[in-house]
């Protein structure tokens, strides 16, 4: 019964059936062209604004400073089995990410330390507290193969194919095939931060279905790492935590 | 512009804004909805298939089945537009796509809308990683850090709305309740899609009864920073509404405190209401009885009643 409903599924995820998702008729967002904004402004980096420098590259050329917004949204102490950490938001973007104490924010400050309710950044000049709800405007210190992918939202990225080839390789011996409506689907294993897959959006436990439009097999991290480096667009449909999704790239040669 | 006079107080106008204020409240035409929202607003898989549907959501549709807030808002408003902004996966608090930065694509759009229509959160729970201690929400996000995200979308929507718009934040819902919907749907979900495909783990792999209620509790506190933030914004008692934008939730109190089944949050959902393929998200009657209970809880709604809810 639940194969025969599968086999059904299976044809209609083949088709691509995604739904219109503007107004009452409209095509699917997917298939909109990505219209790439203009990045913000970036300015050189003095080298005592660098608190960690990236291993191996001590050249100031390869470094860029943004000025950004953070505001604290709260502190998250946890179940103990982590450290506690600190949620952030870029308000230009508003996307958000967790930093533990001692993380980096950028290479120009780190979280000094969490309390229940404050957060302290330190730089080379100095320090300032955060209390939730509270900004903070600060150079945002970078080297240029730190970031992988520039998020646009709606699962859409810019992928730099420099900082890419610069990222760490998952290597997978022997993936992990499952399946899921029907259909193959190769499940990410745990991935390091500074892995190309964590760095390009993908997340632990994402069963990855397409590549390209191409069913994955066993030569599916393989077949991802090609797509990504390939500078050319990608399409990666993924289900993740039960949802399909497509992941779009597209690549800045820069 | 029309003006449309709000004759009847809503119960959820009832819990986010003073009575008086509310009852001589007159609100912008209803000429087009943004919305912000999860799979749930996407109609992910209500039709029994894998994959974003808005044409059976709660708030997009164009289903009649469903009833949705675009079609009861075009039945009254000829030519009633909209743009929807929601993307499934979407949280309140995190990543790319949460509140604040749905928010701001609404403030971007063109025209801008006089109804907004949010529901999110049900990802802020699900995204979070299992506790190991105890205390089984202590993974879950505080609530101030839920309530710094809500504030910082609805900052921009005070700020960039027609005056006299009305945004309205329905509850989350309970995932501990869809748990036991997708329970009682199919053995299926819970021991194959569920764990091959992760899906609210946090509630799906918890064993123990007691530790699902308790994250349904967290979802309760939640609910209640809602209210109170909706109840600040609409009286601009927090002075971060000068424009006069108008502010609504379903919410006006848990199951716990005798409100069951009264909004989103309180939803208590059976395995008729949620679909058989993810056993997670609701399925077309499902998404009718959201639609059902943010419509009573609108400007435009005679309050959310027991039919929404009827079996």
């Amino acid at each position: 019964m639940k194969l025969a409903c599968c086999t059904v599924l299976l044809s209609v995820l083949t088709a691509g059936c995604d739904s219109g998702q503007r107004s009452a008729s409209s095509t699917s967002r997917d298939d909109e062209p990505i219209v790439v904004p203009p990045e913000p402004a970036t300015s050189p980096v003095r080298a005592d604004e660098i608190l960690a420098p990236r291993e191996g590259s001590l050249d100031l050329a390869d470094y860029v400073a943004t000025d950004v917004t953070l505001r604290l949204f709260g502190v998250e102490l946890g179940d103990g089995s982590r450290p506690p950490s600190a949620v952030l938001a870029d308000t230009t973007t508003w996307a958000t990410r967790s930093y533990e104490e001692g993380a980096l924010v950028g290479r120009g400050w780190r979280v000094d330390a969490i309390g229940p309710d404050v957060v302290r950044l330190r730089s080379s000049s100095g320090t300032t507290e955060l209390r939730p709800g509270e900004d903070v405007r600060l150079r945002w210190v970078r080297h240029l193969d730190d970031r992988v992918a520039r998020s646009l939202g709606r699962h859409r990225y810019v992928l730099s194919l420099r900082a890419a080839r610069a990222a760490e390789e998952v290597v997978v011996v022997d993936p992990e095939i499952v399946e899921i409506y029907g259909r193959r689907a190769w499940r990410l294993p745990p991935l390091h931060e500074r892995s190309l897959l964590a760095a390009a959006g993908f997340r632990e436990g994402d069963l990855v279905v397409e590549v390209n439009g191409v069913e994955v097999d066993r030569g599916a991290p393989g077949a991802l790492r090609s797509a990504l480096l390939s500078g050319d667009a990608a399409r990666v449909r993924v289900v993740r935590a039960g949802v399909p999704l497509v992941l779009r790239y597209v690549a800045d040669a820069r | 512009m029309r003006r449309r006079m709000v004759g009847l107080v809503t119960a959820g106008v009832l819990a986010g804004v003073p009575l008086a204020s509310a009852a001589a409240a007159t609100w912008a035409e209803p000429t087009k909805q943004a919305n912000a929202g999860d799979s749930i607003s996407q109609g992910f898989g209500a039709a029994g298939i894998p994959f974003d549907d808005p044409a059976q959501s709660w708030v997009l549709g164009i289903d009649p089945a469903v009833s949705s807030m675009y079609l009861r808002y075009s039945a009254i408003e000829p030519g009633f537009e909209q743009e929807g902004e929601s993307v499934t996966g979407a949280e309140m608090v995190g990543g790319e796509d949460n509140f604040p930065a749905q928010a701001a694509r609404i403030c971007a759009q063109s025209p801008l809308p006089t109804r907004v229509e949010v529901l999110l959160g049900s990802n802020d729970v699900c995204n979070r990683p299992r506790s190991w201690t105890t205390d089984a929400a202590a993974n879950l996000y505080s609530v101030t850090t839920f309530t710094s995200a809500l504030r910082a979308g609805l900052d921009q929507l005070a700020a960039c709305l027609p005056p006299r718009s009305v945004v309205e934040v329905l509850s989350v819902p309970r995932v501990d309740y869809l748990y036991e919907a997708g329970r009682a749907k199919s053995w299926w979900c819970v021991w194959g899609v569920w764990p091959i495909a992760g899906i609210c783990r946090v509630v799906t792999a918890e064993s123990s009864a007691s530790r699902r209620a308790r994250i349904g509790q967290r979802i309760d506190a939640y609910n209640d920073a809602v209210a109170a933030e909706i109840a600040a914004y609409a009286a601009n008692a927090n002075g971060r509404n000068a424009r006069g934008v108008g502010f609504v939730t379903d919410w006006v109190g848990s199951s716990a405190a005798g409100h069951a089944n009264t909004s989103v949050g309180t939803f208590v959902f059976t395995k008729d209401d949620i679909n058989g393929t993810d056993c997670f998200h609701p399925n077309v009657q499902g998404q009718s009885r959201l639609a059902c209970v943010a419509w009573g809880a609108s400007t435009e709604g005679a309050g959310v009643s027991s039919a929404c809810f009827a079996r």
